[in-house]
């Protein structure tokens, strides 16, 4: 059974939809910046989403009373954008309510945005903070008020849940929710993630002193670091093939088994999802036109993958990119803003907003150099396959791969 | 939703941690490991590792683990270090083990099985993704193959005074005491018996959590014996529930059951965050938390597969308890669609000796089969703690 994308929705540094973010990808220049919503001491530039919580609301028709953390504020944008996106391309407007539809969503940070303001107050005056913020604490507390607002509009959730696999939460999101619609469980299975900044993590990958305090550099030999960034990326899974962007023919999850945070220098674990989403796929490595990473911008980052790569395509490494400089890092949600614009890459044949940037000087070990885009790719051969991963604390590793919609009269073309 | 898995599916290798905690060094032989590791960790690694005991690594199909809320003690500590040191040289440490995902990766780190792995953090419900996602792993998996399916949640002294000042685990005007605790066990499309044949001589040889000879006698005595009926049980300390339910008392470790008649309309609709305000004066002033050696008559001991050639204990599907037909005499029957009667074991009966919490249910699941508690016929154990709950059939 084939499972197609139906419906594509994102918000990062880069947009606040996917047409914008697109437009700002094709420019090539980065949108990273110091924080400017919340307090902190630390000054590296970030991703921050340029909507405040109270404008979220306002698009979101949500009270600006309503406690809500910010983190669910950005998944639901992204999510609506997604299923206004899967209404207009399947035309199933009243379909929604028909549908069994699962919500499966990857957040790390949860309502954390909200837990530090109360515990700021709370701790001088145990008395104080409002108890309210600490509602939406827990990954799962933020998805199922995300469930709650989609029930509200019509949508017929059957399941909800949440992963919290760290950086490549919404990668198995996604990859639960092609195995939930391939067993029958659901119709229409909403994947994804979404992740805010905060403080906590932001002092929390300070503390292990791997943020840049300049704009990320992905693959390059200078590369110092990553940047934190926030935002949210879902996309409509269907067994459904009307109106769809592409489809999800691969997934791969594998454990690194190395270390509690670091990648192996050899990338053990990257190279196992890579191979086992090729292997779902039914794909030679041969067949990938386009490789997404993970491209973090640390160094231990970006030599595993390198390596990983190397070993997986057996030296011929198909043109790749990190994101990283556009959208910052965004944890959980990063590989459902990447999965995002990789199925946007495969409908439009384009890879012009898919280009790293930051880059000037090769890994000496590997001699890798990024696709650095800022062309139009719809003149050379028709993307068929891309692979993106994403990978995570505890050595979680998630690889999935994307590929266009078959063309009976294309295909015989070829 | 209610799952059905496709192949017969048994259960074996349970390990669980409600009481007393276990001798670590024995599971998890690595000092600086252990030293490195916060509590909740230990307790949810130790029980991976004990319910994998003499699975050889290749044969783990994969690794999925459930939380509620992860390891608030980390969290709260790393949290409250940016405040305390005013963002300057924090310890790394308790932000890498405020990763929901770390007990999942440290059970693959330290028997390097580089398989599936993932965790679900959705208050009570990650206990059902994990099963779904542990049934269809296994309809892909290779013959003999194992998923390890976990589930942990701690209490802190910081996470009941909230809890309280939220209104959580409050019902009518009782209190639930809160509970902690870790379990893991084995899924397998293979009947278990030869897993459960090494395991059981690796549990011999190291006697965890207790003498060898006290199994029969101290995990199956007590309150426990008792609480096979649906009411509530210890009603001896009943009378005092309403004291503690109003008052301020200062009672250390409320344990006081609900009252018998708030079961019947209990827990549906209790929507315990709305009454945050109301609750907001009374915020540390009580506590309702019960730490782990507070608690008796019960043990961390494991119990892997089946033993002494009791039948095998197979996982026949779940459902929410919103799925469940009302009214209905064999209502669960008619969910699950088998033509049999289905014996209810209800968490909320186990409250007094476990606490209420997040994962309540595995741990729970994981004892009494540990116990040898589970009758044979078919058996649905129902969290009806947690709204939503979930409902889990076994047949055995």
């Amino acid at each position: 059974m084939e499972v197609y994308v139906s419906g594509l929705g994102a918000i990062c540094a880069a947009g606040t939809n996917v047409a914008e973010c697109l437009e700002s990808m094709r420019s090539g220049r980065s949108m990273l910046a110091p924080v400017r919503r919340f307090q902190t001491a630390l000054g590296f530039p970030v991703g921050e989403v340029c909507l405040s919580d109270d404008e979220l609301k306002e698009a979101l028709d949500i009270d600006r009373q309503e406690v809500a953390s910010r983190t669910a504020l950005l998944g639901l944008k992204a999510v609506d954008e997604a299923l206004t996106d899967f209404v207009s391309r399947s035309g199933k407007a009243d379909g929604l309510k028909e549908l069994r539809c699962a919500f499966l969503s990857g957040t790390s940070v949860g309502g954390m945005d909200l837990s530090e303001v109360f515990w700021q107050e709370h701790r001088d005056d145990l008395t104080g903070g409002d108890a309210k913020c600490l509602s939406m604490h827990t990954p799962g507390d933020v998805t199922s008020m995300m469930a709650h607002y989609l029930e509200s509009r019509g949508v017929n959730i059957v399941f909800s849940t949440t992963i919290s696999t760290a950086c490549s939460a919404a990668g198995n999101a996604i990859m639960l929710g092609s195995k939930m619609l391939r067993e029958g469980l659901c119709d229409v299975a909403i994947v994804g993630g979404t992740d805010s900044l905060c403080r906590f993590t932001m002092n929390g990958f300070n503390s292990l002193r791997i943020l840049d305090p300049e704009i990320c550099r992905p693959f390059d030999e200078s590369r110092a670091g990553l940047n934190l960034g926030e935002g949210a990326g879902y996309l409509v899974l269907t067994a459904d093939s009307e109106g769809a962007v592409c489809r999800l023919t691969g997934w791969g999850n594998a454990n690194e088994a190395y270390h509690q945070t670091a990648s192996s220098p050899e990338g053990i674990g990257p190279g196992l999802s890579m191979s086992a989403a090729l292997e779902q796929a039914g794909l030679d490595p041969s067949d990938i036109g386009f490789v997404n990473t993970h491209g973090t911008g640390t160094q231990v980052n970006d030599l595993a993958e390198s390596n990983a790569m190397l070993r997986v395509f057996d030296g011929a490494v198909p043109p790749f990119s990190s994101l990283k400089a556009y959208t910052g890092h965004t944890l959980a949600a990063s590989e459902g803003i990447e999965a995002v614009l990789v199925c946007k890459s495969l409908e439009l044949n384009d890879l012009s907003f898919m280009g790293s940037c930051g880059f000037s000087s090769p890994i000496p070990e590997t001699g890798l150099v990024p696709f650095r885009g800022s062309c139009s790719y719809a003149s050379k051969p028709r993307l068929r396959n891309v692979l993106s991963s994403a990978f995570g604390f505890s050595g979680n590793c998630v690889s999935l791969v994307f590929s266009d919609i078959i063309d009976t009269q294309s295909s015989k073309a070829l | 939703m209610l799952f059905i898995p496709h192949k017969h599916l048994y259960i074996s290798g349970t390990s669980y941690v409600s009481a007393d905690e276990p001798d670590y060094k024995e599971v998890i032989t690595d000092a600086n490991s252990r030293r490195r590791m916060g509590r909740l960790l230990k307790m949810a690694v130790w029980c991976g590792l004990k319910s994998l005991d003499g699975v050889p690594s290749e044969m783990v199909a994969g690794i999925i683990t459930s939380t509620g809320a992860g390891f608030m003690k980390d969290t709260i500590s790393f949290g409250s270090s940016i405040f305390d040191r005013e963002e300057t040289l924090l310890n790394p440490s308790p932000f890498m083990q405020s990763t929901f995902n770390t007990a999942s990766g440290y059970i693959a780190l330290i028997r390097k099985i580089h398989a599936y792995n993932t965790t679900y953090v959705q208050q009570a419900d990650g206990f059902a993704a994990s099963l779904v996602d542990a049934a269809m792993l296994l309809d892909d998996a290779g013959e003999g193959n194992v998923a390890l399916v976990g589930a942990f949640d701690e209490v802190t002294p910081e996470v009941d005074a909230i809890r309280q000042r939220l209104g959580l685990y409050r019902v009518g005007d009782g209190f639930l005491p809160l509970g902690e605790g870790a379990a893991a066990f084995l899924l397998s499309a293979a009947m278990p018996t030869d897993v459960s044949e090494s395991c059981r001589a690796t549990e011999s040889s190291t006697g965890l959590g207790g003498d060898d000879g006290s199994e029969s006698d101290s995990w199956q005595s007590g309150d426990e014996a008792g609480s096979e009926s649906a009411s509530w049980p210890c009603d001896e300390s009943g009378s005092e529930s309403a004291s503690e339910q109003d008052g301020d008392a200062n009672s250390e470790c409320s344990t006081g059951p609900l009252r018998e008649s708030e079961s019947a309309s209990w827990p549906c609709d209790e929507s315990g965050s709305e009454s945050a305000s109301e609750h907001g004066g009374e915020f540390g002033s009580k506590s309702s938390f019960c730490p782990l050696h507070e608690y008796g008559g019960t043990s961390s001991r494991s119990l892997n597969g089946t033993k002494d050639g009791n039948a095998a204990l197979r996982f026949c599907g779940l459902a929410n308890l919103s799925d469940l037909p009302k009214c209905a005499e064999n209502s669960l029957a008619e969910l699950f669609g088998i033509n049999a009667g289905v014996n209810v074991i209800s968490c909320a009966d186990h409250v007094e000796s476990l606490g209420a919490f997040r994962s309540l249910l595995p741990v729970l699941l994981c004892k009494l089969i540990s116990e040898q508690q589970i009758p044979d016929g078919y058996t649905a154990i129902m969290d009806d703690v947690n709204e939503d709950g979930v409902i889990v059939l076994l047949h055995k």
